[in-house]
């Protein structure tokens, strides 16, 4: 382990910063870039390790990540309501990175796609598994590129809810090959 | 019309899966034979000519300008920026460079006498001196090394309400896109196109417009023109592509 960090060291171009040079930098940029770019401790630790963490950091990263998520009673909203949290710019944008529905061409590949994904059921476990990834993905994929929805407030409970119904109903226009569902 | 044709070519290339520089190619033949040959680009390139040639304070003109190579040398200067100016001891890409010179040597005052829009013409002339020149960028002076270390950091540095960093989407998914938008690394020419002409937009941009809207879109309000996160981005950027030629103005959509 040792002599592979060594190696490392010898790869890697002598050009150190101290972290008061790149916060003046990140000054210079303006108070709200400045306000924007601050780092809580999970996303710095994931900027250092960009190849992936280090696997004496996963378990404290993973611990620190699953207390911050917040199960409400009702995890399954409407899924009419998360079909406009999917396709919203502002809210979930889901087709920047993944396919769903099939009429839709407009989808980004960095993500696997979601069509079909109700296959999986609407047990209590599939429902917990998918509210828990949305609300904070980095529970199952630490530094994952996929935003932590819940954890950042860029989605409500509500708005979360509401996009596991629209993935898992039966009824959603995501499933078509859902038996007894489909539109 | 002409931009519903473009979507349409964006879409199908898309299905037939084309190299992002491949695919830039393309978008700029569709566009060219739906315009009537003109690159839009060219529109700006000629306004940033006339200013340079008429701008003066102090005496000077921008022929007293340096853009690395000697006063008034314009070929292949592009190419080798951002770098160190001894004259302001510090790393200047083309933007601030372009700033630096007006104020300091023409004494003329941003916000006054010129602005953004100006700067961005000056940018697009500047640059085309160096049109299809390999990029040459330089790590010797101390400050050079410092700013390419920031820039590195930057360049991984995960924040905001969406948590990304350029390196997340740029070096993680390079070849696959953002809805329809390939995604490339700057080794495949992420930033070699710029100052270029969006047609979403029908704007000129440079490096820095581009870094802004970056920042913009995954939620973080983009640092200040000229303000080193984008010089030093810039470096980091041109560093990594050194070697790839320089397709300037570029065109994009």
């Amino acid at each position: 382990m040792r002599a592979w960090f060594l190696a490392l060291g010898l790869l890697v171009p002598a050009l150190a910063v101290d972290e008061a040079r790149v916060a003046a930098a990140i000054q210079s940029g303006g108070p709200r870039f400045a306000q924007a770019m601050q780092q809580d401790e999970s996303e710095r630790v994931c900027s250092q390790y960009p190849e992936g963490l280090p696997a004496d950091r996963l378990s404290a990263f993973v611990a620190r990540e699953r207390a911050r998520v917040v199960l409400p009673e009702r995890m399954m909203g409407d899924w009419r309501r998360g079909r406009e949290v999917f396709v919203t710019p502002s809210k979930g944008n889901c087709y920047a990175c993944h396919a769903g529905e099939p009429a839709e061409p407009a989808f980004g590949d960095v993500g696997p796609p979601l069509t079909n994904y109700g296959l999986r059921g609407t047990g209590e476990a599939i429902v917990r598994y998918t509210y828990e990834k949305i609300y904070n993905p980095w529970i199952t994929v630490p530094c994952s590129t996929m935003p932590r929805y819940g954890v950042n407030a860029r989605l409500t409970p509500e708005e979360i809810a509401d996009l596991v119904a629209y993935l898992l109903s039966p009824e959603s226009p995501i499933n078509p090959a859902v038996q007894g569902g489909g539109q | 019309m002409i931009r519903w044709l473009l979507f349409l070519g964006l879409f199908l290339s898309v299905a037939f899966a084309l190299s992002p520089a491949e695919e830039a190619k393309r978008q700029r033949r569709l566009f060219l034979e739906q315009s009537g040959g003109v690159h839009p680009g060219e529109l700006f390139v000629a306004l940033g000519e006339e200013l340079y040639q008429s701008l003066e304070g102090n005496g000077k003109t921008m022929a007293d300008c340096d853009f690395g190579k000697g006063p008034g040398v314009l070929e292949g200067a592009y190419a080798e920026l951002p770098r160190y100016f001894p004259d302001t001891d510090r790393v200047e890409d083309l933007d601030t460079r372009i700033k630096s010179c007006l104020e300091n040597v023409l004494g003329l005052t941003y916000g006054q006498d010129f602005g953004r829009e100006e700067v961005v013409v000056l940018a697009s002339y500047i640059a085309t001196f160096s049109n299809e020149m390999p990029i040459n960028v330089k790590l010797e002076h101390p400050k050079e090394k410092e700013m390419f270390a920031i820039g590195e950091k930057l360049w991984f540095w995960r924040a905001g309400q969406m948590d990304l960093s350029c390196a997340a989407c740029h070096d993680r998914y390079p070849g696959r896109r953002i809805r329809l938008s390939p995604i490339r690394n700057p080794e495949q020419g992420l930033s070699d196109h710029w100052p270029g002409y969006t047609f979403s937009f029908d704007k000129m941009y440079t490096l820095e417009d581009r870094v802004n809207f970056c920042y913009d879109s995954i939620q973080i309000p983009h640092p200040e023109f000229y303000s080193e996160p984008h010089i030093a981005l810039a470096l980091y950027m041109r560093y990594r592509a050194n070697g790839n030629l320089l397709d300037v103005p570029g065109f994009t959509r």
